[in-house]
């Protein structure tokens, strides 16, 4: 029987047990399944596809040597992304770009958004295809901070509660819950303005 | 609405009040109408943003990735792998002899080999014919064993410590 189907049919949880007695078909197994969320994450938070991917790659390097760690509490697909999430913020503590930021960040101690226009959410039944808004909304989320953009990934996206961003971001729980509320209001109105100028 | 109604405002849409707040909170949307409106905003927004998360996808084939994958494994578990423990040797009796029997037969050997530059051939045996005598001496039982050609002016021993 060839490799692949036997693994196929297999749950994560059973392909995690044979990987941690060093079966490598069984981790390409789990990558196989996986790898466009880690990659997809990853990029996401990095917004670039070579930092993307060495990153995700590096990923997969920790879960393997880390497997035996892995203990079930969460699902495997939870842990490698909590991985992949946390070496992409130590890289991006590590690029230090705090002087592009810090001009956000007093926009939103102003609370400049607010003011500039109303939330004005488009209806995506009926104006725009959800792939178009999908793209819609990754370009806006691509005019955030890194740290509106990743705030609201963790909590959006990974459903992340506010006290577990606080620790992987290393910030309290109030900057937490500020940059939530400011990310949310900001990408709102660029969707607004987004939907504007296609009217115009 | 303060900073801090607001956020409280999110918190309970998030489910991250107690239930004592999250109970006051309720009523407060119930007769503010701003605070209800910002309400309905956020949670429009967070619902939009979870029905629709962007995608990216992968940018190389399947293969290429686990290709390389494959050599970062390789190279990681080459720098992480321990270093081999050292094998203990089981020292038989001829093995325990042979311990120190095999450098005492070396240094008689290398005594040997010192003093032939000064020995002188048998006075029997003519100049002419000593010229391009070769000499292998071979001790099968010691796995030592000695060439030594005066035509070329040289002499090796090879000494087999192994069994």
């Amino acid at each position: 029987m060839p490799v692949e189907k036997k693994y196929s049919s297999e749950r994560d949880e059973a392909l995690v047990d044979y990987a941690q007695q060093g079966d490598m078909a069984a981790f390409e197994e789990l990558v196989g399944r996986h790898r466009d969320k880690i990659y997809a994450r990853a990029f996401s938070m990095l917004r670039n596809e070579d930092e993307a991917l060495d990153l995700s790659q590096e990923a997969w390097v920790k879960a393997w040597q880390r497997l035996r760690q892995f203990q079930g509490d969460s699902s495997f697909v939870t842990w490698i992304t909590r991985i992949v999430i946390n070496l992409c913020l130590d890289h991006l503590r590590r690029q230090k770009r705090q002087l592009s930021e810090s001009f956000e960040l007093i926009e939103e101690e102003g609370g400049g958004v607010e003011r500039q226009m109303p939330i004005e959410i488009p209806n995506p039944t009926a104006e725009l295809e959800r792939e178009e808004l999908r793209r819609r909304i990754d370009l806006a989320m691509s005019q955030l901070s890194e740290a509106h953009r990743t705030v609201l990934i963790l909590h959006e996206f990974e459903q992340m509660e506010y006290k577990e961003i606080a620790k992987a971001m290393k910030c309290s729980i109030g900057t937490v819950m500020s940059r939530l509320f400011y990310a949310r209001r900001r990408l709102a109105s660029l969707l607004s303005g987004l939907k504007r100028e296609e009217l115009l | 609405m303060t900073s801090s109604d607001k956020l409280k405002i999110q918190a309970f849409l998030d489910g991250g009040l107690d239930p004592a707040e999250a109970r006051q909170v309720a009523e407060w949307l119930d007769h503010n109408p701003e605070a209800r409106q910002l309400h309905q905003d956020l949670g429009r927004i967070r619902d939009l943003l979870r029905a629709h998360e962007p995608q990216a996808p992968l940018p190389v084939t399947p293969d290429y990735y686990w290709s390389a994958l494959q050599s970062r494994l390789a190279s990681a578990q080459a720098e992480t792998a321990p270093a081999l423990p050292l094998r203990r040797i089981r020292w038989t009796p001829v093995a325990w002899w042979w311990k120190y029997l095999a450098p005492a037969g070396g240094a008689v050997l290398l005594a040997l080999l010192v003093s032939l530059p000064f020995m002188q051939p048998a006075p029997e045996i003519a100049e002419t014919e000593y010229q391009g005598l070769e000499v292998e001496t071979v001790w099968p039982e010691a796995r030592i064993v000695t060439y030594r050609s005066d035509t070329e002016g040289i002499s090796v021993v090879w000494v087999n410590t192994q069994d």
